[in-house]
Formats: C-alpha cells, structure tokens, sequence
C-alpha cells in the first residue's frame, strides 16, 4: 500500500475508534448532547462527563497504543528479532515495579514526576542487559526478556504485598494488566510528553535501523553509529514506555503486534514501519480498550486480557518459525 | 581513491591477530587477500574497512588515516560487503540496494534522483534488475550474492572491500560476481577481495596478498605468489599449474604437511 494512503487510514481508524471510545461509558449519554461538547457547547453534565472522565481516557489510550506500537518497532529493528518488544523483554513490568514502588511507599506524593522517573528507571533496568545482547540468538534475548519479566512481575506483586496501604493488593491485576479506567488528565499530563519525547527519539532511529538490517558490520561500514543507536532506542524506548506504563500499567503485546500487522502493508525496511506502527498502535489500544467495556462481565476487564489474547497467537506463531534455532 | 594499512596491527580480545600488515590497493586493480583459515583475512578486510580499530600502525583512506576519518565520510568512501551477507527482513531487491545510499542522504531528506540512478546503475551492472521486485530471502544463492553486490556498489564509493563474496556459490555464479570485481576496478575502484579459491584469484586479480598467521606471508602477482613454496608452506597444498587465455591456471591438488620450509 502507498505510504500516504496507509497513514492516512490509520490515523483515521485511530481518530474515528478515538471519538467512539467518547461515546462509552458508565452514564448514558445521548449522540447529540456528546457531539454538542465535541463542538465546544454542551450542557454543564455533558462537558464533565466528555471531557473529564472521557476524554482523558481516549488520549491517554491513543498515547499508550502509539509508543508501544513504535516501541515494538523500533526494539524488533534494533535488535533484528521479530518477537521483541516492551511486554516481551520485560520493560513494560519493570516499569510498572518502579511505578508500584513510587506509588505505595510515598515517592510519588513529594513530587508529581517522581511517578514517571520510576517507571522510567525500572524500564531501564530491564533494557540495558538486553540491548548489549543484541545479535545474539533471538531465541537466547527472548528468555532473557522472559526471566526478567517474571522478575519483575513477582517484584510487583510483593511490593503490592509489603506495601502499607490495605488496598495496594487489589492493584497488581491492574499494573500488570493494564487499565484505561477512571483516567485523569493528571495521567495524560504524566503520558503525553513522555510519549512525545521517546516517540521522537525513536522514529529519528529509522535509517539507521534499516542499515542494521545488514547486520552490525554492515550498518557500521554504511557509518551507522551502532552505540548511538543503542543509547537513543534504549532512552526512547525506556522514557516513551515508562510514561505509558506510569498512566496505563503494563499493557503486554501491543509492541509485537502492531508491527507485524502494518509490515506487510510497507516495503518492510524497519524505517517504513515505525510510523505506521504508531499510528496502529493507537488504533489498536483504543479500539481494545473499546472492547473491554463491551464485553460483559460483572467488574471491567483488564486492558492486557484483551491484547494478550489478540497478541500472544503472533507470538506463538513467530515462536513456531524461529524454532529452528533451537538446534 | 588509494586504500593502504602501514605496519598495521590488530588485537581480538587479548590475541594479536594481525602483526604489521602493510597493504595497499591502488584505482584500477583488484586485489585478492587469499590465505588459510584462521589466518587473519577477514580481520584485515574488516580493518582496512575501519570496523575494528588499530592496535598498532594505521589504515588510511585517500591519504588520511581512518582514525581521523568520521565514520559518515568512511562510509562514502568506501564500500564493504560482509562475510556471508544476511538480511533481517525480508527486503526487495531494489529496497536492499537502496540501503547502499544511506550514507549519501541528508539528516531527513529523502532518496533523490542521484540516489536513483546510482540504484538502477548498481542493479544494472551487477545484473539484478530483473530480480528488483523479488523478496531477497526467496532468492537463489547466486542471485543473492550479486543483489548483495549491487547494495555495496550503489555507495558508489572509490573502494570497495568484498569479504568472501564467493562463498557458496557455484563456479557459473563465482565467475559472474569475479568478473564483477574485475568491471568494478577497470571502473577505477580499487577493489579488495577476501578469497578462498585460488584458481579464481590467480585469474581474476591483478595482485594476491598471502596471509598467513597474522602476517603478509606473500604479495605480488599471481604467478609469484602462488609458487610452488609458499603455497606448500600457507596451505599445505600443492598445485597443478598451466596458463589459458593468458592467465596462469593454478588448481590446488593434493595436500602435503604443512609446514615453513617447502618439501
């Protein structure tokens, strides 16, 4: 498909899931009076339950989908592993540990970053072995990504058990499942720039993923600066999924499907995927998040049952083919 | 453009792998690096490449050592075709060529028309336009190797540095890519190539640098360096040798121990 066109799909798939997700909701709202607040009128109810409980729940989505997706872009690039990404290699629940550790043992309350700095160093602590392991066997990075995940998912769960605050054990479906519910535009406050920030320092990366394409000698006689590369998609990725998980929790297998949906629709040079990603990875999250509201059950899904269900038969399926290099 | 290394010297780990290496390859010929397994080859190709640093001595690119050369201004001087080239994705042809420009592309321009035509003319001359539109994995193990070709000559830069670009390929397809090198340095590229197959180097290349543990063992034209007591003494081996269409014809045959001095 022509660049232009598939963008311009996407965005408009990630804008129209966007205004859907508007009309979702606990309190019934007629079409007429949310399209009225949309249009900057709208009655006193109308305007606070759109634009304060609604709103902030659509763009934090929309800001999530779109880092993961790029994440997982730019982390499959990097490391020329088609089963890499935030969830997988153990970013995403390394982060929300951070994000548990500043919420319920008072970080968070001294100051208002302090939330998204933990989250973003526990992303960190779980990229930096991995990115020095790149080019090693995909499958030997995946269980690396695999053991530092379980790690970090039984960190959160025994910081939610030690913590002092009673209700902090009902929080662990949520961090490491994920969650849109009840945001604020504190948590997009939180997400935006740190969406904005790793996003841009990832699609810079483009080029020279695709010269890594080559391999690393390959990329470097092409003058790609491998150990620029590594720092930039490690900061992006740690800075853009941190923020993500700050807002949302940890939200596993957007990262890995998005690219492998859009791929197919490029010419399949990591470059052209990143953007396309995003976009995708917005469209998706929201129309997920759409989804957990729609099915019914007695208390709100998690956003994470929903993507793993779409995500781990890609992962399955990509595991298949690189089984291979088991032997 | 004029590549040399002068006493070059360099370390893998705590081994020294290469020991005051000097080396040169001038426009217009094309050198082949040939010697046993193990002997350094690929470490000078990747050295003389500017991929792994000096630990003594230097390599200089057009008269200026590689040290002070930034990786960017390398990267349009000279083109380097890894050993066993792969490809994480699974790119067209002309997609995989195209990544031969990057180096050329402004910060967030975009492929121009200079970058166009040195695609088609890369893909023309290695012979791969007709393949532009096929996935790069689906291809056979000859087309693969002159697709990979093409991406190394659309740098168009002034050297090019082919690692074992005949490996595994079947004589036809091993005699198209030599006479690719051969077109490439009568272009007035100074071409480098790291081989394993004697015949095809005795025949092809203009000069045959011998490496052997480390070291230049022999250098010079093929019929020299090819003699009957350094190939016994590098490889083991000895050789038929005759000449055809004015070439000398050089067919290792038969092994004997190797050793320093010849039997």
């Amino acid at each position: 498909m022509a660049r232009p066109l598939l963008l311009a799909v996407l965005a408009l798939a990630a804008v129209a899931l966007a205004l859907a997700s508007l009309t979702l909701g606990p309190a019934p709202l007629p079409l007429g009076r949310i399209a009225a607040v949309l249009a900057g009128g709208g009655d006193t109810t109308a305007r606070t339950i759109v634009l304060d409980l609604r709103l902030p729940r659509a763009i934090v989505g929309l800001a999530v989908g779109a880092m993961l997706g790029t994440a997982g872009a730019a982390l499959q690039g990097y490391l020329r592993n088609p089963l890499a990404e935030p969830g997988v290699l153990g970013a995403s629940p390394a982060a929300a540990l951070g994000a548990v550790i500043a919420l319920f043992f008072g970080f968070a309350g001294a100051h208002p970053l302090l939330l998204p700095a933990f989250a973003i160093m526990g992303a960190v602590a779980a990229l930096v072995p991995l990115l020095w392991l790149a080019g090693e066997s995909p499958l030997g990075l995946i269980l690396a990504g695999v053991a530092i995940s379980s790690l970090a998912a039984a960190g959160v769960a025994l910081a939610l058990n030690l913590a002092p605050n009673p209700f902090a054990l009902a929080e662990i479906a949520t961090w490491l499942m994920g969650s849109l519910e009840d945001r604020s535009f504190a948590d997009v406050a939180v997400t935006l720039p740190c969406t904005f920030i790793g996003m841009g320092l990832l699609l810079g990366q483009g080029r020279a993923l695709d010269g890594l394409a080559l391999g690393e000698d390959g990329a470097r006689a092409l003058g790609v600066r491998i150990s620029r590369v590594r720092l930039v998609t490690a900061a992006g990725t740690a800075i853009g999924v941190g923020g993500a998980v700050a807002a949302a929790g940890a939200i596993g297998f957007v990262g890995l499907v998005v690219p492998h949906l859009v791929r197919p629709l490029t010419d399949r040079a990591p470059s052209s995927v990143l953007l396309p990603s995003a976009l995708a990875g917005a469209a998706l999250l929201v129309a997920a998040d759409i989804g957990v509201r729609l099915i019914p059950s007695p208390t709100e899904l998690r956003l994470g049952v929903v993507t793993a269900f779409l995500g781990v038969p890609v992962f399955l399926y990509y595991l298949r083919r690189e089984r291979r290099l088991w032997s | 453009m004029v590549l040399t290394a002068e006493r070059l010297a360099v370390d893998l780990g705590k081994r020294r792998v290469l020991d005051g290496v000097d080396f040169t390859a001038i426009p217009g010929e094309l050198v082949a690096v040939i010697g046993p397994n193990g002997a350094g080859k690929s470490t000078l190709a990747r050295a003389l490449a500017g991929l792994l640093p000096a630990s003594a001595g230097r390599v200089t690119l057009g008269g200026a050592d590689l040290a002070t050369l930034s990786p960017a201004a390398q990267a349009k001087a000279r083109a380097y075709l890894p050993q066993g080239a792969t490809l994480a994705w699974p790119l067209t042809v002309a997609r995989l060529v195209a990544l031969g420009r990057l180096p050329h592309l402004a910060p967030l321009g975009s492929i121009g028309d200079t970058d166009r035509a040195a695609i088609e003319a890369a893909m023309a001359r290695a012979d791969v336009l007709a393949l532009r539109d096929r996935v790069v994995t689906q291809l056979s193990g000859g087309e693969r190797a002159r697709a990979f070709l093409a991406r190394a000559l659309a740098v168009e830069a002034g050297v090019l540095i082919a690692d074992e670009p005949l490996a595994a390929l079947d004589p036809g397809h091993a005699l198209d890519v030599m006479a690719l090198l051969r077109a490439e340095a009568e272009r007035g590229v100074a071409a480098v190539a790291v081989l394993h197959e004697l015949t095809l180097a005795a025949r092809f290349a203009d000069r045959l640098v011998l490496i052997d543990r480390g070291r230049v063992a022999a250098e010079g034209v093929p019929a020299d360096v090819l003699a009957d007591a350094t190939l016994a003494a590098s490889y083991g081996v000895t050789a038929w040798r005759g000449e055809a269409c004015g070439a000398p014809l050089i067919v290792p045959f038969a092994r004997v121990s190797r050793g320093r001095t010849p039997p």
